[in-house]
């Protein structure tokens, strides 16, 4: 059915079956603490990335989560509320592992996977002529036998990308949900817009200003009216909604946008107002951030500098540089330059530095001297075989616990 | 409460089929005889992989480290009903 606006509307698949699968693993980190030592097990646990008391969870175990506790619980928070709550600090190398297990796994019945998060995994199932359903049962069954027994995920199945994660979220932990094309209306009528994924309190107003007070509406909402009032964001959600794939499922093998920078932050373990105590910590980000961005190729034109102060108030500030710039160095001068002027009122949180305006590394060899460019390659071989930071500035000489290694999590 | 031992200990292991299995470990003037194998990873330091093995035994938890560059095992940490 073309539309007015020209777009067409996907052809429903013939399959009875729903061909796109998302397999969530169940409070991922914390699974794989209590996998790794089994005195973890049946108690209440938070994953934190520092266990200072202002930071907060990344994680939540299982039985946490049913005391209220879940990820972005401060930490003093989960232990008000659950005074014997273990706190674990997390060990990214193990949550990697895991997840390059589990997606053994699933390689097993699937060519074309995104590796969404580091615990969400979609399937394209519409290649293969198997039966979903006993394939997703198979798949529990081998990643509690494989990877861990009390490893386990909820499996979502459903005509498209969107459906499959809306199923997922259905049953937790450890559910197997398959949401026909049926069952659409009966399942939307539980559910408010903002339950669905993608869609925020905007589109709820946007929505409810078409006449439309939930997403069972948008079943029998014509598609060329949302086209004509939103657009292709209006199209992609009305597909979304009816089980229409529009989402290209994003396999590893394509190619990735390009970075718009590098940037680390972390969370202090320590409070305080002193720009010398803060300099260290800014100098180890920078670090951090200089040799991914050199790693990836590039080189910079701009950096940014935010500090978080524990009162909620913060400072922020970018600066587009005349010149380009690759080390930490130059990041860490440019960040005392900008922060001159800015005075702490209460006690510094968070520190937030990176490099924007990015652009590829294939420079020119310069006429005259190399500068530092061929210590800074010294440097990286050095680092690169004996680990971080075997070679740094003086300034970063106790600095071995700050801004440890850190995963990314949710997407 | 898991406690922090770093301690570098004796350990026989079981190379077999591209994957570790440490059998039993020296610490304290006693043999541990592993049980099961919660988790094994590993992760680069460097250029020498360092591996992890979470174990328990019929008594407590143990978190072992092999480094591959100088082949030394090290009790990290431990934990006992």
């Amino acid at each position: 059915m073309p539309s007015p606006s020209g777009f067409s509307t996907p052809s429903a698949p013939e399959s009875a079956f729903p061909r796109f699968m998302l397999v969530d693993m169940n409070s991922f980190f914390a699974s794989v603490e209590q996998q790794a030592n089994p005195f973890y097990r049946g108690r209440p646990i938070g994953v934190c990335g520092s266990l200072h008391r202002g930071s907060s969870l990344i994680a939540a175990s299982k039985e946490a989560k049913v005391l209220g506790i879940g990820t972005g619980t401060p930490n003093w928070k989960a232990r008000q509320v659950c005074p014997d709550i273990i706190m674990v600090q997390a060990e990214p190398a193990k949550y990697r592992q895991v997840n390059r297990m589990f997606n053994r796994i699933l390689e097993d019945y699937s060519d074309r996977i995104e590796h969404y998060s580091i615990d969400e995994s979609f399937l394209d199932l519409r290649d293969s002529a198997a039966n979903p359903l006993a394939m997703a049962a198979e798949i529990k069954r081998r990643i509690r036998a494989e990877v861990g027994e009390y490893i386990t995920c909820s499996v979502g199945l459903g005509q498209n990308r969107f459906l499959s994660k809306m199923a997922s979220g259905l049953q937790k932990p450890d559910g197997l949900t398959v949401i026909w094309r049926s069952q659409l209306k009966e399942v939307y009528k539980k559910l408010g817009f903002r339950d669905l994924w993608g869609l925020n309190r905007g589109w709820e107003r946007r929505l409810n200003q078409l006449g439309m007070s939930g997403p069972a509406d948008l079943l029998d909402y014509p598609l060329a009216n949302i086209v004509a009032a939103y657009g292709k964001p209006g199209y992609y959600i009305w597909n979304r909604v009816n089980g229409l794939e529009v989402d290209e499922i994003a396999t590893s093998g394509q190619e990735e946008e390009a970075p718009k920078s590098f940037g680390h932050s972390w969370v202090l373990n320590f409070r305080s107002r002193e720009k010398l105590r803060i300099e260290p910590v800014i100098m180890r980000l920078a670090e951090k951030a200089a040799r991914r961005m050199r790693r990836g190729g590039f080189k910079a034109r701009g950096v940014y500098v935010t500090i978080s102060e524990a009162s909620g108030r913060y400072h922020h500030q970018s600066k587009r540089l005349q010149y380009d710039v690759t080390t930490g160095t130059d990041l860490y001068q440019q960040a005392k330059v900008i922060w001159k002027d800015w005075e702490f009122l209460s006690e510094v949180s968070k520190v937030a530095v990176g490099f924007f305006d990015l652009v590829s590394h294939q420079e020119q060899p310069p006429l005259f001297g190399h500068g530092d460019r061929e210590l800074n390659e010294s440097i990286d071989t050095i680092n690169d075989k004996y680990g971080e930071f075997t070679i740094r500035s003086g300034l970063l000489a106790e600095t071995a616990d700050y801004a440890p290694d850190a995963i990314a999590f949710g997407k | 409460m898991t406690e922090e031992i770093n301690e570098v200990v004796p350990v026989a292991c079981l190379f077999k089929n591209g994957e570790a299995r440490p059998l039993k470990f020296l610490w304290g003037g006693r043999e541990y005889a592993v049980k099961a194998v919660n988790l094994a990873y590993s992760r680069f330091e460097g250029r020498s992989k360092v591996y992890f093995f979470a174990v328990s035994d019929e008594t407590g938890f143990f978190k072992l480290q092999f480094d591959s560059g100088s082949f030394v095992w090290t009790l990290l940490e431990a934990q006992f009903q």
